[in-house]
């Protein structure tokens, strides 16, 4: 196991530094350079003065080296100062990493509160009225894009019933309570997880009705094994093994859904924080959270990983 | 080389009758067809007029405006329409990008195997563990958002499903007779490739090709959406509901985002029911259920 995690993580750092050179090589390719932003036109800094700035921030070394300044930089936790906000990038970021985490992570866990319920009664009971309702569930919610739903949901929840709000964590000028929070994250997380209840669901759907024709199921019933202690330990157990997998590979397309959701509900996490960097050309905030949201998504699917291999003791741990 | 011909149209005939006995699949392809002929043909025969400006703004729908008119007295349905081309055209040109990279890529690293397939398998995986959408808006907007930069985005950041379906497809044709034949008879490897395993890989490279489309279409609708992708005056589904970003217009012009934003969804949804369908068809021991 030890040895598996290893190589895991080596795997990771790998992607990683690829992340970071294209992250790099994107952001030169944007038009300006940092010192437009330092220098001013009528602030009368002479050429020579700007040349040693210049070399100062290493700008007139060749890019790969500039590359590894960066690199070394942000390892020791320097992301640079923002252009527009004139603040260190990693204190904006620690600022809004928790909604979009909070934002994230309940959307996983609400996709698979639904989903396997109904995954496993829609496998177990193939073309019976469960499996056709997770079917169109299914089709459904791969079909309809988040921003979407999002505007379905603000129209049918916030305007016409008045139940939820549409914008921000908190209430404006309120001290916040966690209450109030969750109050505000039901629309955003609905509106991002939707799309991931109809793939999660189908995928359990599948591998619930293939493990029901194994051997192992079969022996069981044959032991005359009661129908529960059959499926929830016996078939679900191996049935949930490939919905892990899924989870793993949503995890990168539900944190860039965060960006759209965030956005269409005020939400203060880092996706707002990005379009607005976005919007203002501010490289370093821009590169800062783009690294940050590749590497959540990384260790998220290290995590996902090793659940998937404490879950599954057939594959060998020693590989 | 007659017998082969045989052998393939009667997998073809095959996959034709399996395709036809899957009711929904069927009627996700009829909505699509239906779909592209209304984006073709209703331009030719009504007066549509996507971008003219006119005093009559906010409408609801009547007689002369269907879907009634915008903040700037803009047909909503002319816009539908145009957006509709616009919207499936950059998904189909954005997965022939993807396919152009990955076919090629997938077929090197299942053949070569080894220090090939290691290097494209793992680059992959890096495409496919990164959040795209964050890669996306950064690289749409160095490129400055148009109809081509959001092709080339989703191109390029879209192959690695390609490579996966046609890796996996690969490794059990390059073990087939005909192949083993072909390289002891000394045939080159490039043409081993092109002649032997591209044309039997190509089932899998439809499968790509019919479930990246909705995907691309909603990467595009997404940015668009963001303001990122198609820019106002050229419509898009997505830029349509661009519009629907503040309250007032949500709760009371539902005409000017309800429309798009179906418009993509049924799209979605039938090319999704064609691909489950051609996929069950193509490939009959993958289908399950």
């Amino acid at each position: 196991m030890g040895r598996y995690i290893l190589k895991r993580i080596l795997t990771a750092i790998v992607a990683f530094v690829g992340i970071t050179i294209m992250t790099y090589c994107l952001a030169s390719l944007m038009p300006g350079s940092p010192l437009d932003q330092l220098v001013q036109p009528e602030s009368g800094i002479s050429n020579a003065e700007l040349a040693a700035i210049e070399h100062k921030m290493g700008l007139d070394r060749p890019i790969y080296i500039q590359y590894f300044f960066w690199l070394k930089n942000m390892l020791s936790g320097n992301f640079g100062i923002s252009y527009t906000q004139h603040r260190p990038v990693l204190e904006l970021i620690t600022g809004r990493i928790g909604a979009t985490l909070l934002l994230s992570i309940s959307s996983m866990f609400l996709a698979l509160l639904v989903a396997v319920p109904l995954g496993t009664a829609a496998g177990y009971r193939p073309y019976k009225g469960v499996d056709y309702a997770s079917s169109v569930l299914a089709f459904v919610g791969q079909a309809a894009p988040n921003f979407f739903v999002a505007l379905l949901l603000i129209y049918a929840f916030a305007v016409k019933l008045r139940l939820f709000p549409i914008s921000g964590m908190y209430d404006s000028g309120s001290s916040g309570t966690m209450a109030e929070a969750l109050r505000h994250l039901v629309l955003p997380c609905f509106a991002l997880t939707f799309q991931h209840i109809g793939i999660f669901t189908r995928q359990m759907r599948n591998s619930m009705y293939e493990c029901m024709s194994d051997d192992y199921v079969r022996t069981a019933r044959a032991k005359g094994l009661s129908e529960g202690i059959v499926l929830f330990k016996h078939t679900l157990r191996n049935a949930l093994l490939p919905l892990v997998t899924q989870a793993g590979l949503s995890l990168g397309s539900l944190v860039g859904g965060a960006i759209i959701t965030e956005q269409i509900f005020s939400w203060p996490g880092m996706g707002t924080l990005m379009l607005k960097a976005i919007k203002d050309r501010d490289y370093p905030l821009i590169m800062g959270i783009t690294v940050i949201i590749s590497v959540i998504v990384l260790v998220g699917n290290i995590v996902i990983d090793i659940i998937y291999r404490l879950l599954d003791p057939r594959i060998d741990n020693k590989v | 080389m007659k017998r082969s011909n045989k052998k393939n149209s009667a997998y073809f005939h095959d996959a034709v009758e399996r395709f036809m006995h899957h009711k929904l699949a069927v009627a996700g392809m009829a909505v699509v067809i239906v779909e592209i002929l209304l984006l073709i043909i209703l331009p030719m025969v009504m007066e549509l007029e996507p971008n003219a400006i006119t005093p009559a703004i906010n409408m609801a729908p009547d007689k002369t405006h269907l879907l009634g008119t915008d903040t700037y007295g803009r047909d909503t349905f002319s816009r539908l329409i145009y957006g509709g081309r616009t919207s499936l055209k950059i998904g189909f040109f954005s997965v022939l990008v993807q396919a152009a990279i990955g076919i090629p890529l997938g077929i090197i690293a299942g053949y070569y195997g080894k220090w090939a397939e290691v290097i494209i398998m793992r680059l992959a995986d890096m495409f496919q563990s990164i959040p795209s959408m964050c890669l996306n808006i950064v690289l749409v907007s160095v490129l400055s958002p148009s109809a081509e930069t959001l092709i080339l985005v989703i191109g390029v950041m879209g192959w690695p499903a390609f490579v996966r379906l046609l890796y996996a497809k690969v490794l059990s044709i390059k073990e087939k007779e005909y192949v083993e034949a072909a390289r002891t008879t000394g045939t080159g490897n490039l043409v081993i490739m092109l002649k032997y395993i591209l044309p039997n890989a190509i089932s899998p490279a439809l499968v790509a090709f019919t479930f990246g489309i909705p995907s691309a279409i909603l990467t595009e609708s997404a940015l668009s959406f963001l303001g990122l992708g198609i820019q106002i005056p050229e419509a898009s589904w997505g830029n349509m509901l661009n519009a629907a970003q503040s309250v007032a217009i949500i709760s009371t012009k539902p005409w000017l985002w309800i429309p798009a934003g179906m418009c993509i969804f049924i799209t979605l949804i039938s090319v999704n029911l064609f691909g489950d369908g051609l996929r069950d068809a193509l490939d009959p021991k993958t289908k399950i259920g």
